[in-house]
Protein backbone atom coordinates (compact mmCIF):
# COMPACT_ATOMS: atom_id res chain seq x y z
CA UNK A 1 0.00 0.00 0.00
CA UNK A 2 1.54 3.11 -0.66
CA UNK A 3 1.52 6.13 1.41
CA UNK A 4 -0.31 9.46 1.62
CA UNK A 5 1.46 12.24 1.48
CA UNK A 6 0.73 14.65 3.74
CA UNK A 7 -0.77 16.87 2.26
CA UNK A 8 -3.27 14.53 1.12
CA UNK A 9 -3.66 13.52 4.85
CA UNK A 10 -3.86 17.00 5.99
CA UNK A 11 -7.12 17.30 3.63
CA UNK A 12 -8.38 14.31 5.38
CA UNK A 13 -7.74 15.40 8.59
CA UNK A 14 -9.46 18.53 8.42
CA UNK A 15 -12.62 16.39 7.67
CA UNK A 16 -12.03 14.93 11.41
CA UNK A 17 -13.90 15.92 14.46
CA UNK A 18 -12.10 17.70 16.71
CA UNK A 19 -11.81 15.26 19.24
CA UNK A 20 -10.14 12.58 17.39
CA UNK A 21 -7.63 15.24 16.27
CA UNK A 22 -6.73 16.03 19.74
CA UNK A 23 -5.85 12.21 20.30
CA UNK A 24 -4.12 12.03 16.53
CA UNK A 25 -1.64 14.92 17.78
CA UNK A 26 0.33 11.67 19.10
CA UNK A 27 0.54 9.64 16.06
CA UNK A 28 3.23 11.36 14.53
CA UNK A 29 5.55 15.16 15.31
CA UNK A 30 4.06 15.81 11.75
CA UNK A 31 0.65 15.05 12.37
CA UNK A 32 0.98 17.52 15.62
CA UNK A 33 2.33 20.52 14.03
CA UNK A 34 -0.07 20.05 11.15
CA UNK A 35 -3.03 20.07 13.80
CA UNK A 36 -1.46 23.14 15.99
CA UNK A 37 -1.41 25.28 12.39
CA UNK A 38 -3.19 28.49 13.47
CA UNK A 39 -4.12 27.96 9.46
CA UNK A 40 -4.74 24.23 9.63
CA UNK A 41 -7.46 25.09 12.63
CA UNK A 42 -9.51 27.64 10.62
CA UNK A 43 -9.49 25.76 7.53
CA UNK A 44 -10.83 23.11 10.45
CA UNK A 45 -13.48 25.34 12.10
CA UNK A 46 -14.67 27.06 8.77
CA UNK A 47 -15.35 23.45 7.51
CA UNK A 48 -17.41 22.99 10.90
CA UNK A 49 -19.43 26.20 10.73
CA UNK A 50 -20.36 25.38 7.52
CA UNK A 51 -21.71 21.66 8.04
CA UNK A 52 -23.24 23.12 11.26
CA UNK A 53 -25.58 25.62 9.32
CA UNK A 54 -27.76 22.11 9.09
CA UNK A 55 -27.72 20.27 11.93
CA UNK A 56 -28.79 16.97 9.70
CA UNK A 57 -25.08 17.10 8.99
CA UNK A 58 -24.49 15.98 12.67
CA UNK A 59 -22.32 18.45 13.38
CA UNK A 60 -21.90 20.70 16.45
CA UNK A 61 -23.63 20.50 20.15
CA UNK A 62 -25.60 21.90 22.52
CA UNK A 63 -23.82 23.35 25.64
CA UNK A 64 -26.08 23.57 28.10
CA UNK A 65 -25.82 25.60 31.72
CA UNK A 66 -27.91 24.52 34.36
CA UNK A 67 -29.50 27.08 36.41
CA UNK A 68 -29.45 25.39 39.75
CA UNK A 69 -26.04 23.42 39.32
CA UNK A 70 -24.22 26.35 37.21
CA UNK A 71 -22.10 22.97 35.55
CA UNK A 72 -22.06 23.03 31.91
CA UNK A 73 -23.33 20.17 29.58
CA UNK A 74 -22.75 19.01 26.25
CA UNK A 75 -25.87 17.23 24.03
CA UNK A 76 -24.56 16.28 20.45
CA UNK A 77 -27.00 17.38 18.12
CA UNK A 78 -27.51 14.08 16.04
CA UNK A 79 -28.73 12.86 19.52
CA UNK A 80 -31.21 14.88 19.47
CA UNK A 81 -33.51 12.80 18.19
CA UNK A 82 -34.99 10.69 20.52
CA UNK A 83 -37.65 10.89 23.30
CA UNK A 84 -35.29 11.37 26.40
CA UNK A 85 -32.02 12.76 26.01
CA UNK A 86 -28.86 12.27 28.27
CA UNK A 87 -26.65 15.54 28.47
CA UNK A 88 -23.21 14.84 28.91
CA UNK A 89 -21.55 16.59 32.07
CA UNK A 90 -18.82 18.46 31.27
CA UNK A 91 -16.23 17.82 34.16
CA UNK A 92 -13.95 20.35 33.79
CA UNK A 93 -16.20 23.10 33.96
CA UNK A 94 -14.25 26.07 35.05
CA UNK A 95 -15.77 27.43 38.09
CA UNK A 96 -19.31 26.88 39.86
CA UNK A 97 -19.60 30.26 40.62
CA UNK A 98 -23.07 31.23 40.38
CA UNK A 99 -23.39 33.84 37.38
CA UNK A 100 -27.25 34.04 35.55
CA UNK A 101 -25.84 36.27 32.08
CA UNK A 102 -26.71 34.76 28.98
CA UNK A 103 -24.03 32.75 27.51
CA UNK A 104 -21.73 34.03 24.63
CA UNK A 105 -20.07 31.62 22.01
CA UNK A 106 -18.69 32.33 18.99
CA UNK A 107 -16.27 29.60 17.34
CA UNK A 108 -16.15 26.71 19.81
CA UNK A 109 -15.48 29.46 22.51
CA UNK A 110 -17.97 29.75 25.39
CA UNK A 111 -18.05 33.26 27.49
CA UNK A 112 -18.56 32.88 30.65
CA UNK A 113 -19.30 36.28 32.40
CA UNK A 114 -19.10 35.84 36.12
CA UNK A 115 -19.95 39.17 37.55
CA UNK A 116 -18.63 42.53 36.46
CA UNK A 117 -15.49 42.39 37.19
CA UNK A 118 -14.68 38.51 36.16
CA UNK A 119 -14.87 36.85 33.15
CA UNK A 120 -13.38 33.88 31.24
CA UNK A 121 -13.18 32.27 27.74
CA UNK A 122 -13.33 28.70 27.85
CA UNK A 123 -12.99 25.87 25.01
CA UNK A 124 -14.95 22.85 26.56
CA UNK A 125 -13.55 20.68 23.66
CA UNK A 126 -9.86 21.74 24.25
CA UNK A 127 -10.48 22.26 27.78
CA UNK A 128 -8.38 25.51 27.31
CA UNK A 129 -9.31 28.22 30.00
CA UNK A 130 -8.63 31.90 29.84
CA UNK A 131 -9.28 34.08 32.52
CA UNK A 132 -9.55 37.54 31.22
CA UNK A 133 -7.82 40.69 33.90
CA UNK A 134 -10.61 42.21 35.60
CA UNK A 135 -12.38 45.52 34.20
CA UNK A 136 -13.70 48.19 35.67
CA UNK A 137 -16.32 50.02 34.55
CA UNK A 138 -18.32 53.09 35.75
CA UNK A 139 -18.19 53.76 39.43
CA UNK A 140 -21.24 52.31 41.25
CA UNK A 141 -21.48 55.78 42.86
CA UNK A 142 -23.30 57.66 39.43
CA UNK A 143 -27.25 56.94 40.26
CA UNK A 144 -29.38 54.47 38.78
CA UNK A 145 -30.41 50.90 37.63
CA UNK A 146 -26.82 49.98 36.68
CA UNK A 147 -26.34 47.07 34.25
CA UNK A 148 -24.14 45.26 32.15
CA UNK A 149 -24.09 43.20 29.03
CA UNK A 150 -21.33 41.31 26.97
CA UNK A 151 -20.82 39.44 23.89
CA UNK A 152 -17.55 37.48 22.61
CA UNK A 153 -17.02 37.77 19.03
CA UNK A 154 -13.98 37.27 16.01
CA UNK A 155 -12.58 39.76 14.16
CA UNK A 156 -11.39 38.06 11.30
CA UNK A 157 -9.34 41.04 9.83
CA UNK A 158 -7.23 41.02 12.56
CA UNK A 159 -7.49 37.34 13.58
CA UNK A 160 -8.57 38.51 17.14
CA UNK A 161 -11.26 37.08 19.50
CA UNK A 162 -12.92 40.02 21.05
CA UNK A 163 -15.18 40.43 24.02
CA UNK A 164 -17.68 43.72 24.82
CA UNK A 165 -18.95 44.49 27.61
CA UNK A 166 -21.29 46.85 28.07
CA UNK A 167 -22.45 49.13 31.36
CA UNK A 168 -25.08 51.26 31.13
CA UNK A 169 -26.51 53.56 33.93
CA UNK A 170 -30.55 54.49 33.94
CA UNK A 171 -31.52 57.32 36.18
CA UNK A 172 -35.09 56.99 35.89
CA UNK A 173 -35.40 60.59 38.02
CA UNK A 174 -34.33 62.18 35.41
CA UNK A 175 -34.56 59.73 32.12
CA UNK A 176 -30.76 59.86 31.73
CA UNK A 177 -28.48 57.60 30.15
CA UNK A 178 -24.90 57.10 31.11
CA UNK A 179 -23.36 54.31 28.84
CA UNK A 180 -19.69 52.89 28.89
CA UNK A 181 -18.46 50.21 26.43
CA UNK A 182 -14.84 48.04 26.91
CA UNK A 183 -13.50 45.87 24.41
CA UNK A 184 -11.19 42.92 25.13
CA UNK A 185 -8.58 41.48 22.70
CA UNK A 186 -7.24 38.21 23.28
CA UNK A 187 -4.02 39.54 21.00
CA UNK A 188 -3.54 42.52 23.17
CA UNK A 189 -4.47 41.11 26.46
CA UNK A 190 -6.28 43.93 27.65
CA UNK A 191 -8.82 46.30 27.77
CA UNK A 192 -9.49 49.35 26.63
CA UNK A 193 -12.89 51.60 26.08
CA UNK A 194 -14.71 52.04 23.04
CA UNK A 195 -17.25 54.22 21.03
CA UNK A 196 -20.24 53.83 23.55
CA UNK A 197 -23.14 51.91 22.76
CA UNK A 198 -25.94 54.69 21.40
CA UNK A 199 -28.92 53.28 23.45
CA UNK A 200 -30.47 51.91 25.94
CA UNK A 201 -29.48 47.91 25.84
CA UNK A 202 -32.32 45.26 27.99
CA UNK A 203 -30.12 43.52 30.47
CA UNK A 204 -31.29 39.83 29.10
CA UNK A 205 -30.02 40.98 26.20
CA UNK A 206 -27.38 37.78 24.75
CA UNK A 207 -25.03 38.87 22.35
CA UNK A 208 -25.40 37.34 18.46
CA UNK A 209 -22.21 37.23 16.76
CA UNK A 210 -23.02 37.25 12.88
CA UNK A 211 -21.10 39.13 9.73
CA UNK A 212 -18.09 40.18 11.74
CA UNK A 213 -20.48 41.85 14.39
CA UNK A 214 -22.04 41.93 17.49
CA UNK A 215 -25.35 42.31 17.77
CA UNK A 216 -28.28 43.17 20.80
CA UNK A 217 -31.82 43.92 20.61
CA UNK A 218 -32.19 47.53 22.05
CA UNK A 219 -34.62 50.19 23.52
CA UNK A 220 -35.03 53.47 22.79
CA UNK A 221 -33.39 56.07 24.10
CA UNK A 222 -34.99 58.48 26.25
CA UNK A 223 -37.12 61.10 25.43
CA UNK A 224 -36.85 60.00 21.55
CA UNK A 225 -39.98 57.23 20.20
CA UNK A 226 -37.89 55.89 18.09
CA UNK A 227 -39.06 51.79 18.66
CA UNK A 228 -36.64 48.96 19.81
CA UNK A 229 -34.10 48.16 17.33
CA UNK A 230 -31.12 45.63 16.45
CA UNK A 231 -28.00 47.32 17.03
CA UNK A 232 -24.24 45.64 15.87
CA UNK A 233 -21.12 46.66 16.44
CA UNK A 234 -18.43 45.95 13.92
CA UNK A 235 -15.79 44.32 15.66
CA UNK A 236 -13.06 45.16 12.82
CA UNK A 237 -14.13 49.10 12.36
CA UNK A 238 -15.88 49.75 16.15
CA UNK A 239 -18.45 51.06 14.41
CA UNK A 240 -22.04 50.72 15.08
CA UNK A 241 -24.76 50.10 12.99
CA UNK A 242 -28.37 49.52 12.97
CA UNK A 243 -30.29 46.67 11.47
CA UNK A 244 -33.90 47.74 10.32
CA UNK A 245 -37.10 45.36 11.72
CA UNK A 246 -39.08 43.11 9.87
CA UNK A 247 -41.94 45.73 8.57
CA UNK A 248 -44.69 44.07 9.44
CA UNK A 249 -43.22 43.26 13.08
CA UNK A 250 -45.67 45.87 14.81
CA UNK A 251 -48.73 44.38 12.98
CA UNK A 252 -51.66 45.07 15.45
CA UNK A 253 -50.07 45.31 18.60
CA UNK A 254 -46.42 45.97 19.91
CA UNK A 255 -44.34 42.68 20.90
CA UNK A 256 -43.98 42.16 24.69
CA UNK A 257 -40.49 41.44 24.17
CA UNK A 258 -37.68 40.63 21.63
CA UNK A 259 -34.99 38.06 21.44
CA UNK A 260 -32.19 37.78 19.35
CA UNK A 261 -30.37 34.55 17.96
CA UNK A 262 -29.14 33.15 15.18
CA UNK A 263 -29.72 29.82 12.73
CA UNK A 264 -27.92 28.34 9.36
CA UNK A 265 -26.55 31.59 9.33
CA UNK A 266 -29.01 34.04 9.52
CA UNK A 267 -30.23 36.48 11.90
CA UNK A 268 -33.25 35.49 13.96
CA UNK A 269 -35.71 37.98 15.75
CA UNK A 270 -38.42 36.50 18.46
CA UNK A 271 -40.98 38.59 19.06
CA UNK A 272 -43.72 37.35 22.18
CA UNK A 273 -47.22 39.06 22.04
CA UNK A 274 -49.34 38.90 24.74
CA UNK A 275 -52.10 37.03 23.53
CA UNK A 276 -49.31 34.12 23.67
CA UNK A 277 -47.69 34.21 20.68
CA UNK A 278 -44.38 33.83 19.37
CA UNK A 279 -43.06 35.12 16.11
CA UNK A 280 -40.23 34.26 14.28
CA UNK A 281 -38.05 36.14 11.73
CA UNK A 282 -34.90 35.40 9.53
CA UNK A 283 -33.49 37.84 7.80
CA UNK A 284 -32.34 35.98 4.89
CA UNK A 285 -29.62 38.94 3.26
CA UNK A 286 -27.97 40.25 6.56
CA UNK A 287 -28.61 43.79 6.67
CA UNK A 288 -31.64 43.70 4.03
CA UNK A 289 -34.97 45.17 5.53
CA UNK A 290 -37.17 43.09 2.63
CA UNK A 291 -35.48 39.91 3.12
CA UNK A 292 -37.10 39.35 6.82
CA UNK A 293 -39.20 36.45 6.59
CA UNK A 294 -41.32 35.43 8.77
CA UNK A 295 -40.25 31.84 9.31
CA UNK A 296 -43.52 30.90 11.85
CA UNK A 297 -45.72 31.58 14.27
CA UNK A 298 -46.45 29.87 17.05
CA UNK A 299 -49.87 30.25 18.87
CA UNK A 300 -51.37 28.79 22.64
CA UNK A 301 -53.38 26.11 19.72
CA UNK A 302 -50.45 25.20 18.15
CA UNK A 303 -48.16 24.41 21.13
CA UNK A 304 -49.26 22.54 24.85
CA UNK A 305 -47.49 25.68 27.19
CA UNK A 306 -46.03 28.62 27.65
CA UNK A 307 -44.60 30.39 23.88
CA UNK A 308 -42.96 32.74 25.64
CA UNK A 309 -40.36 30.65 26.77
CA UNK A 310 -39.72 29.03 23.20
CA UNK A 311 -36.08 29.72 22.21
CA UNK A 312 -34.71 28.74 18.80
CA UNK A 313 -31.35 26.97 18.58
CA UNK A 314 -30.48 24.78 15.81
CA UNK A 315 -32.19 24.68 12.56
CA UNK A 316 -32.33 21.14 10.15
CA UNK A 317 -32.83 22.03 6.63
CA UNK A 318 -32.67 18.87 5.16
CA UNK A 319 -36.25 18.27 7.35
CA UNK A 320 -37.21 22.01 6.79
CA UNK A 321 -37.25 22.03 11.49
CA UNK A 322 -36.26 24.17 14.21
CA UNK A 323 -35.44 22.97 17.03
CA UNK A 324 -36.83 24.86 20.19
CA UNK A 325 -35.69 24.92 23.57
CA UNK A 326 -39.25 25.03 26.08
CA UNK A 327 -40.13 26.16 29.50
CA UNK A 328 -35.92 25.81 30.65
CA UNK A 329 -36.16 22.24 30.55
CA UNK A 330 -37.06 20.67 27.17
CA UNK A 331 -36.77 21.00 23.62
CA UNK A 332 -39.65 20.50 20.94
CA UNK A 333 -38.43 20.10 16.83
CA UNK A 334 -41.06 22.43 14.73
CA UNK A 335 -41.71 21.90 11.27
CA UNK A 336 -41.86 24.95 9.05
CA UNK A 337 -44.18 23.68 6.57
CA UNK A 338 -46.91 21.80 8.40
CA UNK A 339 -46.57 24.39 11.49
CA UNK A 340 -46.57 21.34 14.02
CA UNK A 341 -44.00 20.57 17.05
CA UNK A 342 -43.08 16.90 15.75
CA UNK A 343 -41.15 15.95 18.55
CA UNK A 344 -40.59 16.70 22.38
CA UNK A 345 -37.71 16.05 23.86
CA UNK A 346 -37.18 15.45 27.34
CA UNK A 347 -33.65 15.70 29.42
CA UNK A 348 -32.88 12.68 31.68
CA UNK A 349 -32.66 13.84 35.10
CA UNK A 350 -29.68 16.36 34.84
CA UNK A 351 -29.93 19.30 33.69
CA UNK A 352 -33.66 20.24 35.24
CA UNK A 353 -33.54 23.40 34.48
CA UNK A 354 -31.31 25.24 31.68
CA UNK A 355 -29.99 27.80 29.09
CA UNK A 356 -28.70 26.35 26.10
CA UNK A 357 -26.85 27.52 22.84
CA UNK A 358 -25.38 25.84 20.41
CA UNK A 359 -21.53 25.44 19.06
CA UNK A 360 -19.20 23.93 17.22
CA UNK A 361 -16.33 21.64 19.02
CA UNK A 362 -13.65 23.65 17.53
CA UNK A 363 -9.24 23.42 18.35
CA UNK A 364 -9.31 27.28 18.62
CA UNK A 365 -6.33 28.20 20.96
CA UNK A 366 -6.62 30.96 23.92
CA UNK A 367 -3.30 30.89 25.14
CA UNK A 368 -0.01 30.67 22.79
CA UNK A 369 2.25 28.49 23.86
CA UNK B 1 -8.31 3.68 -32.48
CA UNK B 2 -8.06 6.81 -34.39
CA UNK B 3 -9.80 9.58 -32.94
CA UNK B 4 -11.67 11.86 -35.41
CA UNK B 5 -13.07 15.45 -34.33
CA UNK B 6 -16.77 15.82 -33.46
CA UNK B 7 -17.06 11.88 -32.73
CA UNK B 8 -17.20 9.87 -29.73
CA UNK B 9 -14.25 8.28 -28.75
CA UNK B 10 -12.70 5.35 -26.67
CA UNK B 11 -9.39 6.36 -25.14
CA UNK B 12 -6.82 3.65 -24.22
CA UNK B 13 -5.47 3.87 -20.99
CA UNK B 14 -2.23 2.27 -19.72
CA UNK B 15 -1.46 1.91 -16.11
CA UNK B 16 1.69 1.61 -14.10
CA UNK B 17 1.76 -2.02 -14.28
CA UNK B 18 0.74 -2.08 -18.21
CA UNK B 19 -2.56 -3.20 -18.43
CA UNK B 20 -4.39 -1.43 -20.89
CA UNK B 21 -8.35 -0.10 -20.16
CA UNK B 22 -10.88 1.36 -23.27
CA UNK B 23 -13.16 3.98 -21.58
CA UNK B 24 -14.95 6.29 -23.23
CA UNK B 25 -14.01 10.03 -23.91
CA UNK B 26 -16.70 11.67 -21.67
CA UNK B 27 -16.40 9.24 -18.80
CA UNK B 28 -12.67 9.46 -18.89
CA UNK B 29 -12.05 13.32 -19.13
CA UNK B 30 -13.94 13.59 -15.48
CA UNK B 31 -10.35 13.19 -15.01
CA UNK B 32 -8.81 16.14 -15.08
CA UNK B 33 -5.30 14.93 -15.49
CA UNK B 34 -6.52 13.09 -18.36
CA UNK B 35 -8.67 15.54 -19.57
CA UNK B 36 -5.22 17.55 -20.29
CA UNK B 37 -3.61 15.22 -21.95
CA UNK B 38 -6.53 14.42 -24.46
CA UNK B 39 -6.03 18.19 -25.02
CA UNK B 40 -2.26 17.84 -25.57
CA UNK B 41 -2.68 15.71 -28.23
CA UNK B 42 -2.57 11.91 -26.81
CA UNK B 43 -5.80 10.72 -27.99
CA UNK B 44 -4.57 8.71 -30.95
CA UNK B 45 -2.65 6.71 -28.88
CA UNK B 46 -2.36 4.81 -25.43
CA UNK B 47 -2.38 7.11 -22.65
CA UNK B 48 -0.09 6.25 -19.85
CA UNK B 49 -1.10 7.02 -16.07
CA UNK B 50 2.01 6.59 -14.45
CA UNK B 51 0.63 6.65 -11.06
CA UNK B 52 -2.15 4.26 -10.63
CA UNK B 53 -1.88 0.65 -10.99
CA UNK B 54 -3.84 -1.86 -12.66
CA UNK B 55 -6.56 -3.00 -9.85
CA UNK B 56 -7.16 0.31 -8.83
CA UNK B 57 -7.60 1.74 -12.71
CA UNK B 58 -10.15 -1.08 -13.33
CA UNK B 59 -12.21 0.52 -10.12
CA UNK B 60 -11.53 4.37 -11.22
CA UNK B 61 -12.72 3.20 -14.29
CA UNK B 62 -16.52 1.83 -12.96
CA UNK B 63 -16.62 4.84 -10.78
CA UNK B 64 -16.17 7.15 -14.38
CA UNK B 65 -18.66 5.10 -16.30
CA UNK B 66 -21.19 4.86 -13.26
CA UNK B 67 -21.02 8.76 -12.66
CA UNK B 68 -21.31 9.18 -16.63
CA UNK B 69 -24.58 6.92 -16.89
CA UNK B 70 -26.37 9.23 -14.37
CA UNK B 71 -28.96 10.88 -16.80
CA UNK B 72 -29.27 14.98 -16.13
CA UNK B 73 -32.35 15.51 -14.83
CA UNK B 74 -32.19 18.37 -13.27
CA UNK B 75 -29.51 19.79 -11.46
CA UNK B 76 -30.46 19.07 -7.81
CA UNK B 77 -32.11 15.61 -7.82
CA UNK B 78 -28.98 14.61 -10.53
CA UNK B 79 -26.61 15.83 -7.76
CA UNK B 80 -28.51 13.93 -4.94
CA UNK B 81 -28.60 10.88 -7.36
CA UNK B 82 -24.60 11.30 -8.36
CA UNK B 83 -23.98 11.24 -4.39
CA UNK B 84 -26.14 8.42 -3.93
CA UNK B 85 -23.84 6.34 -5.91
CA UNK B 86 -20.37 8.15 -4.55
CA UNK B 87 -21.57 6.92 -0.75
CA UNK B 88 -22.67 3.30 -2.41
CA UNK B 89 -19.12 3.31 -4.14
CA UNK B 90 -16.88 4.14 -1.28
CA UNK B 91 -19.30 1.95 0.89
CA UNK B 92 -17.51 -1.20 1.04
CA UNK B 93 -13.93 -0.55 0.53
CA UNK B 94 -11.37 -1.80 3.07
CA UNK B 95 -8.16 0.45 4.05
CA UNK B 96 -6.15 0.03 1.71
CA UNK B 97 -8.56 0.38 -1.13
CA UNK B 98 -9.48 3.80 0.17
CA UNK B 99 -5.72 4.88 0.32
CA UNK B 100 -5.25 3.73 -3.37
CA UNK B 101 -8.34 5.19 -4.44
CA UNK B 102 -7.64 8.77 -2.51
CA UNK B 103 -4.21 8.68 -4.21
CA UNK B 104 -5.68 7.88 -7.46
CA UNK B 105 -8.26 10.53 -7.66
CA UNK B 106 -5.57 13.24 -6.28
CA UNK B 107 -3.33 11.98 -9.25
CA UNK B 108 -5.86 12.11 -12.03
CA UNK B 109 -7.46 15.11 -10.67
CA UNK B 110 -10.89 14.60 -9.85
CA UNK B 111 -12.06 15.99 -7.15
CA UNK B 112 -15.80 14.72 -6.62
CA UNK B 113 -13.90 11.44 -6.07
CA UNK B 114 -11.35 12.60 -3.87
CA UNK B 115 -13.61 14.12 -1.21
CA UNK B 116 -15.81 11.38 -1.02
CA UNK B 117 -13.24 8.96 -0.48
CA UNK B 118 -11.32 11.34 1.91
CA UNK B 119 -14.92 11.97 4.20
CA UNK B 120 -15.02 8.07 3.77
CA UNK B 121 -11.79 7.46 5.02
CA UNK B 122 -12.22 10.16 7.93
CA UNK B 123 -15.31 8.67 9.29
CA UNK B 124 -13.61 5.11 9.04
CA UNK B 125 -10.83 6.59 11.42
CA UNK B 126 -12.71 8.94 13.88
CA UNK B 127 -12.73 6.38 16.51
CA UNK B 128 -9.44 4.61 15.72
CA UNK B 129 -6.23 4.66 18.42
CA UNK B 130 -3.07 5.88 17.39
CA UNK B 131 -1.87 2.76 17.11
CA UNK B 132 -4.01 2.03 14.40
CA UNK B 133 -3.50 4.86 12.33
CA UNK B 134 0.06 4.44 12.20
CA UNK B 135 -0.20 0.81 10.93
CA UNK B 136 -2.72 1.71 8.66
CA UNK B 137 -1.17 4.80 6.99
CA UNK B 138 2.23 3.86 7.53
CA UNK B 139 3.72 6.41 9.80
CA UNK B 140 6.82 5.59 11.72
CA UNK B 141 6.34 7.13 15.91
CA UNK B 142 9.34 9.76 15.74
CA UNK B 143 8.30 10.89 19.40
CA UNK B 144 10.38 9.40 22.07
CA UNK B 145 8.42 7.77 24.86
CA UNK B 146 8.94 10.44 27.24
CA UNK B 147 7.77 13.04 24.71
CA UNK B 148 4.48 10.94 23.60
CA UNK B 149 3.49 10.56 27.22
CA UNK B 150 3.59 14.36 27.44
CA UNK B 151 1.58 15.10 24.33
CA UNK B 152 -0.78 11.87 25.52
CA UNK B 153 -1.35 13.81 28.75
CA UNK B 154 -2.06 17.59 26.93
CA UNK B 155 -5.38 15.67 25.87
CA UNK B 156 -5.47 12.68 27.64
CA UNK B 157 -9.63 12.49 27.95
CA UNK B 158 -9.41 12.16 23.88
CA UNK B 159 -8.16 8.60 24.34
CA UNK B 160 -11.08 7.34 27.30
CA UNK B 161 -12.86 4.95 25.35
CA UNK B 162 -10.75 4.12 22.36
CA UNK B 163 -9.73 0.58 21.72
CA UNK B 164 -5.80 0.43 22.36
CA UNK B 165 -4.85 -2.42 19.41
CA UNK B 166 -7.98 -3.01 17.25
CA UNK B 167 -6.73 -3.67 13.76
CA UNK B 168 -9.45 -4.39 11.61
Amino acid sequence: MSEIPLELCREILSLLPAEPLLRFRCVCKSWRETIDDPIFIRLHLDRQLLDARDSSNGVGRLILKGDLDNRFYSLPIDSVNSDTVKPILLKHTPTHEWTNSPLSSCNGVILISYSKRNNSLWNPLTRDLHILPPVTTMSKKTRGLYHSVSGLGYDCASNDYKVVKIAQIFDPRDRTLKSETMLYSLKSGSWRKINDFPYRISRLSGAVFLEGALHWISGTLPLKRIDDLIVGLDLSTEEYRLLPLPFDVYGYEKPLAKHLSALGGCLILCCCYRVERLDVWSMEDYGIESSWVKLFSVGVSDFVGSVVTLRPVAYSKRRGEVLLQHDKKEFVWFNLETKSVTKKIRIHRQPTMFSSLFSVASLVRLNSR
Amino acid sequence: MAAETGTPTTLTLKSNDDELFSVVESAAILSVTIRNMVEDGCAGGVIPLVNVDGKTLARVITYMNGISAIPGVGAAAEEEKKKSYRDKFVSDMDFETLADMVLAANYLNMSCLMDAVSAKIARVMEKKSVGWVRRKFGIENDYTPEEEAAVKEEHKWTFEGVETDDDN
